[in-house]
């Protein structure tokens, strides 16, 4: 079957199925296809665009180094706004694949001379911190490359985290999770929503779901990791508070697509969740990477899926190798853990529909 | 039919399709149905179960490890290495299940070595200790032919190979590590690919195949770019002609299997290992300059074929 009527059965599948009649534009359709057919990215392109990228910077930002340009701040701090101009420029004008190595590695090399400028020239770390936010956000609204936002998405959440960091307000660390938390989940929860809206939204759909993700992982890492960043350790529950009704929720969708009706089966699973949640209470980082988890298998996102094991287990044998209790104490609640998990595993039963959700 | 993310995508900016109608094709065609949510909390379960409750068990003989007669730390281990290989062999539990069973006995193993190991001081870092624990894997490794432990085992050998020229082979430059290890990798690889191909019972995922041919040419990266600074030796031949060699086989074998990874790291690799060169030559700043227009163009060519390629491969 050749493209065009591919398309066409595609396009009549999907009106068989809905109970509402729509419209669309065929002919602009097809060009669409033919268009993205020009320019598909795999993830070999995109992992080749972001290590060329990456060491082509490397290699510039030495060259600067070597001629003594960062001697001049002005210098600097000119270079960096033109390379971010100029970036977001090239992309807004040809949105072509072939330029993301070249753009990514310019866009880059911007953000570091503006705030190595600034910072010699002695302005605020608090404003460098504002004002590479409200670029990023700029870059958003002109232009929805894939890489280019992924990366302002990264800036926007460092930058962020340095204005917690740099102001000694270590303990503001829980908002930043817990906002976090919350669009994570928004933005995973209302993909249908958020592509309607706008043509915009829907082009940033992917890479913003991605910087999410790893926005998070930066924040739980701090939370996790309390030789970084001094955090009262008294207070790591914080996060919690929002990552557990977060948790429950979700798991409230889970058991609604699982088709679980009875009430008794709802209660235990609810219980048994609910347990699991408390039970990592104080070590949000890994009920935070089991939210993870849980949305990207919903949304079937593979990505997030592997994103989110890697963290699990690197969280989980944190959590253990940090615990202050004997080892003995360590292995009673491991064993018991795993007990629990495959009983679990037992009680899921492998066909019926009606099942055991988490 | 199959209706993926691009196509909703794409319907979606050219129609009017409500928000509901996106909703509902999404759920039908591209999220999770309940039945791949019960093999994944399944196989979830099963996993962390395993790994938490063998960690309780090994933790709690730690606990009073020093206590313990070394008859009863060895036989300790070897009883759990037995009681889960009989669970697989006697049970009649899911295959995928077993699999995952004799991964983790494979890394009990590993623990038993290094009881030995602290029983007879004869030092955890040794190589000898990990040719061990390669070794009586082996047999395992080969019958289940399961990936995840296929990587363990190649893991374990490149270990064995490193540690062994770090604390025998004294004499080994850092060249002819990284020829040897070049070689053993792709020998792994080409196996791979060769029984994959012929044999027809077995299938080798191409993630696996991807992890290995990475690490292969990871090897054989670091070698010539180290070689380019290092005085010449009889490795740097060997090392260089086989991966001009192999880069070619690779890179013929990509246009014909129509495998863009290969498209994409070979050409990188020789990026770097040109970058490398350049440096060698001069390091003025100017020198700087021109690696990274280098980088950048020949990054964007490399690109460019690929998308030319892909395009010619989905027309075909």
């Amino acid at each position: 079957m050749n493209k065009e009527a591919t398309i066409k059965a595609l396009l009549e599948n999907i009106r068989l199925s809905q109970d509402d009649a729509f419209e669309y534009d065929e002919t602009a359709i097809l060009g669409a296809y033919e268009k993205s057919e020009n320019d598909q990215s795999s993830i070999s392109i995109k992992i080749l665009s972001i290590f060329g990228g990456f060491l082509a910077t490397i290699t510039f930002v030495a060259f600067l180094g070597l001629v003594g340009f960062y001697e001049s701040e002005f210098a600097v701090l000119i270079l960096g706004l033109i390379f971010i101009v100029a970036s977001i420029w090239l992309n807004k004008k040809y949105d072509k694949l072939i330029i993301d190595t070249f753009s990514i590695s310019i866009y880059i090399i911007g953000f570091l001379s503006l705030a190595f400028g600034l910072t010699e020239m002695h302005v605020d770390q608090n404003i460098i911190a504002i004002l590479i936010i409200i670029i990023a956000s700029i870059s958003l609204v002109i232009t929805q490359n894939y890489l280019l936002s992924f990366i302002s998405v990264l800036m926007i959440s460092t930058s962020l985290l340095t204005l917690i960091l740099s102001n000694n307000y270590y303990d503001l660390i829980h908002l930043y999770v817990g906002i976090m938390v919350i669009s994570m989940t928004y933005w995973f929860l209302n993909e249908a929503k958020i592509i309607t809206s706008h043509h915009k939204l829907s082009l940033l759909y992917d890479p913003v779901r991605i910087g999410l993700i790893i926005s998070l992982l930066f924040g739980l890492i701090i939370v996790d990791n309390g030789d970084i960043v001094p955090i009262a350790q008294n207070f790591v529950w914080i996060s919690s508070l929002i990552i557990i009704p977060t948790g429950m929720y979700l798991i409230h969708i889970i058991a609604k697509i699982n088709n679980i009706e009875s009430q008794k089966s709802k209660t235990l699973i609810y219980a048994l969740s609910l347990l699991i949640f408390l039970s990592t209470a104080f070590s949000p980082s890994i009920s935070g990477t089991i939210l993870i988890l849980l949305l990207s298998f919903l949304v079937n996102y593979k990505t997030g899926l592997i994103l989110g094991i890697i963290a699990l287990i690197y969280f989980i044998c944190q959590y253990y190798y940090n615990l202050s209790f004997t080892l003995l104490t360590k292995s009673i609640i491991l064993f018991l853990s795993g007990v629990i998990f495959l009983l679990f595993y037992l009680f899921t039963p492998q066909k019926t529909v009606k099942n055991e959700a988490i | 039919m199959n209706i993926d993310k691009k196509d909703i995508r794409i319907i979606n900016r050219y129609s009017d399709l409500s928000e509901k109608q996106v909703d509902k094709i999404l759920k039908a065609h591209v999220y999770n149905s309940p039945e791949s949510w019960q093999k994944f909390l399944r196989l979830l379960f099963i996993s962390l179960g395993i790994a938490f409750t063998t960690a309780g068990i090994l933790f709690f003989f730690a606990y009073n490890w020093a206590d313990l007669h070394k008859f009863i730390k060895l036989g300790l281990v070897e009883g759990l290495i037995i009681t889960l290989t009989s669970v697989v062999l006697f049970s009649n539990i899911k295959i995928d299940i077993k699999h995952i069973i004799i991964t983790g006995t494979a890394i009990l193993v590993g623990v038993l070595f290094a009881v030995f190991g602290q029983i007879y001081q004869t030092g955890a870092n040794a190589y000898d200790f990990f040719l061990g624990w390669t070794i009586f894997i082996t047999l395992w490794v080969v019958v289940l032919n399961f990936p995840p432990l296929w990587l363990v085992f190649i893991t374990l050998v490149n270990t064995t190979l490193i540690l062994y020229s770090e604390q025998v082979a004294h004499g080994w430059s850092a060249i002819l590590l990284s020829t040897l290890l070049f070689s053993i990798n792709l020998l792994f690889l080409v196996a791979f690919i060769i029984t994959s191909k012929t044999v027809e019972t077995i299938k080798t995922p191409n993630w696996f195949l991807n992890i290995i041919a990475l690490a292969t040419i990871v090897f054989s990266t670091i070698g010539i770019s180290i070689s380019i600074f290092e005085p010449y030796e009889l490795a740097t031949l060997v090392l260089v002609s086989l991966s001009v060699i192999i880069y070619a086989i690779g890179i013929i074998y990509g246009l014909r299997a129509k495998k863009g990874f290969y498209l994409s790291i070979i050409p990188f690799s020789v990026i770097v290992i040109c970058s490398a060169f350049f440096i060698k030559i001069s390091v003025d700043p100017g020198m700087f300059f021109i690696i990274s227009l280098f980088i950048v163009i020949s990054v964007t060519l490399v690109i460019r074929n690929l998308i030319n390629l892909q395009k010619k491969w989905t027309n075909e």
